[in-house]
């Protein structure tokens, strides 16, 4: 049997009504989201003239505390490595930089490492310069890799790029994309 | 689908829709005017969804109310400037809608037994929405907003002695329009009034269904041999008219928001000066219109109370056996110069109150009020003529 008009009516009602709900929805979900002030947080610059070696600053990027680090031209670290699957994840991207961001939040449950530059005893050799966590003693290289303790993956890295004295967090550039062990 | 067989199972939906809107029969003759009703619960539920929107981010504070309105959801929140502009307008269309259901209503007598009920229930609605449509213009926090309303606050003040100025300290909760009147005003704009106003549309609906649809000639018809099912008939044609209204909402919406949006209220309210021209809004301005009108200020106040009354009695004024603008031209003479009356008060509401715009506003009060007081005339001379003709048997209800 062929359609009839009124199914022709139907089908083209029923079209117009999914439309107009769609266009309902739309607004009303996209007023829930991030706003202009929040976008804003997803691109961060940071002014790294007055930073000296070895010297980390706290900022923040989309809602994470970010460590903005600068490393001495060389920079010889002796520490040890992790034999697993992220062994060395983070100094293969950041290794050649001396100016970089990562996320100074802990993957194992979330707090803050502390910078120790001139080395911490629970470490061996403990004289080379780590990351610390205080709360359960989770150890990362100054790259962020994850060598001693609980924590399971390396830091986050997000996605930056180095515009003359700015470092553009948020903008892909000598990270393209965001290592997110958070998620 | 599985899906619509398990709900169908357990709900007996289909056989619900079948028996209370296909086997439900309504008059052939229904006009376009009778639509109003269906688009004034599709204005309600817009004012609600997008009030749910404001909600989220309106803040009932003196200093915060105007920033959160203006700024934050204006310009901050992504498409806030959308919700908070069809909230705006829809106000105004809702009000419009509803007044458009009354003046409908009462051209086609449906106020007449058995449906007394009905426009008991719709006056109460009516009453209310004026209270939700006051209490949320405050809530923005500009100029108008606050003059209008302090306004409004001191017209119970015109009752003399305690009485009066009890009723304005109630309803601020001080002595000036602060804090303590936002919490409230917001309370009773967003979850009081609202609740309140769904439970009484709801009786208004069941009245509707159990006292029946009037029809628009008045006479008696035989339901089941003359009546069309209210689905297909009546759903798409209120759904298209539906989609024209929703075409011109959104035209304002999106284009014309002037009106609605006025300029002196984008500045935040100042207590200390009172802008140029303060008024309430048009919904308001015919009552406003008549108490000005009088030069006692209690006169005044009764007098646009005893309108209210007069509405809301008009089942009892208006005796006449017979139904329907359309075959009766003497109140229908009478209609027109209501519709006149109303409508001029409202403009002469927006003029300055000067003694001939005063003069001029008591000429229109006495015309309404000469509706009023010419439905009982007509309906005793309706009735004599009826008796002589052998048609008293309408007043005795029946199929209406």
């Amino acid at each position: 049997m062929e359609a009839s008009r009124r199914d022709f009516m139907q089908y083209v009602v029923g079209a117009f009504g999914a439309v107009a709900a769609v266009g309902a929805a739309y607004p009303i979900l996209k007023s829930l989201g991030p706003n202009a002030a929040a976008a804003l947080q997803s691109k961060v610059d940071y002014d790294v003239s007055q930073l000296k070696p070895m010297d980390v600053r706290v900022t923040s990027w989309k809602g994470f505390p970010v460590f903005v680090m600068m490393l001495p031209t060389p920079f010889n670290w002796n520490g040890p490595e992790r034999n697993n699957k992220y062994k060395n994840h983070n100094r293969d991207i950041l290794g050649n930089h001396n100016v970089y961001a990562i996320i100074g939040k802990c993957t194992h449950l979330g707090c803050i490492p502390l910078w120790k530059p001139d080395g911490d005893s629970a470490m061996n050799p403990s004289n080379v310069p780590v990351f610390h966590c205080p709360c359960h003693g989770s150890i990362y290289t100054p790259w962020g890799d994850n060598i001693s303790g609980p924590a399971p993956l390396p830091l986050g890295v997000p996605p930056q790029t180095l515009n003359g004295n700015k470092l553009e967090i948020g903008t892909p550039g000598f990270v393209k994309k965001f290592w997110n062990p958070y998620a | 689908m599985g899906l619509a067989k398990f709900i169908e199972e357990r709900t007996h939906l289909s056989q619900i829709f079948q028996e209370q809107m296909v086997d439900y029969k309504v008059p052939k003759n229904l006009t376009f005017p009778y639509a109003f009703g269906v688009l004034a619960i599709i204005a309600f539920t817009v004012q609600i969804v997008s009030g749910m929107i404001l909600l989220m981010y309106y803040k009932p504070y003196d200093t915060l109310a105007f920033d959160s309105a203006a700024l934050f959801i204006w310009k901050v929140i992504p498409y806030g400037w959308l919700f908070r502009s069809i909230h705006a307008a829809g106000a105004n269309f809702f009000l419009a809608v509803v007044y458009l259901h009354m003046f409908t209503g009462i051209y086609y007598n449906a106020y007449k037994k058995p449906r007394e009920l009905v426009w008991i229930m719709g006056f109460i609605i009516y009453f209310l929405l004026l209270l939700t449509a006051l209490t949320g213009y405050v809530l923005p926090w500009g100029q108008l907003s606050y003059w209008a309303t302090e306004v409004t606050v001191e017209i119970p003040g015109a009752v003399p002695g305690v009485i009066g100025e009890t009723i304005s300290l109630l309803m601020r909760g001080g002595y000036t329009l602060g804090n303590i009147a936002i919490g409230r005003f917001f309370a009773l704009h967003v979850l009081i009034l609202p609740l309140i106003l769904l439970g009484v549309v709801s009786i208004h609906l069941f009245l509707v269904r159990a006292a029946g649809i009037s029809n628009p000639d008045g006479k008696p018809y035989d339901k089941k041999k003359e009546g069309v099912p209210f689905h297909p008939y009546v759903t798409l044609k209120e759904g298209a008219v539906a989609m024209f209204y929703l075409a011109l909402f959104f035209f304002f919406v999106f284009f014309y928001m002037k009106e609605f949006l006025p300029a002196t209220n984008w500045e935040p309210a100042n207590p200390l000066q009172t802008p140029a021209e303060i008024a309430p809004e048009w919904y308001l301005k015919g009552y406003y219109a008549i108490f000005r009108s009088i030069p006692n200020k209690f006169i005044g106040f009764v007098t646009f109370n005893l309108v209210l009354a007069l509405i809301l009695l008009l089942p009892w004024l208006d005796f006449s056996p017979i139904r329907s603008a359309r075959r009766r031209p003497l109140f229908f003479a009478m209609y027109i110069v209501f519709i006149f009356a109303g409508s001029a008060l409202t403009i002469v509401g927006t003029l300055q109150a000067t003694p001939e715009v005063a003069k001029v506003g008591l000429f229109f009060t006495a015309l309404l009020f000469l509706f009023f007081i010419s439905l009982p005339i007509i309906s005793f001379i309706e009735l004599g003529y009826a008796k002589a003709k052998g048609e008293v048997d309408y007043a005795k209800g029946g199929e209406q």
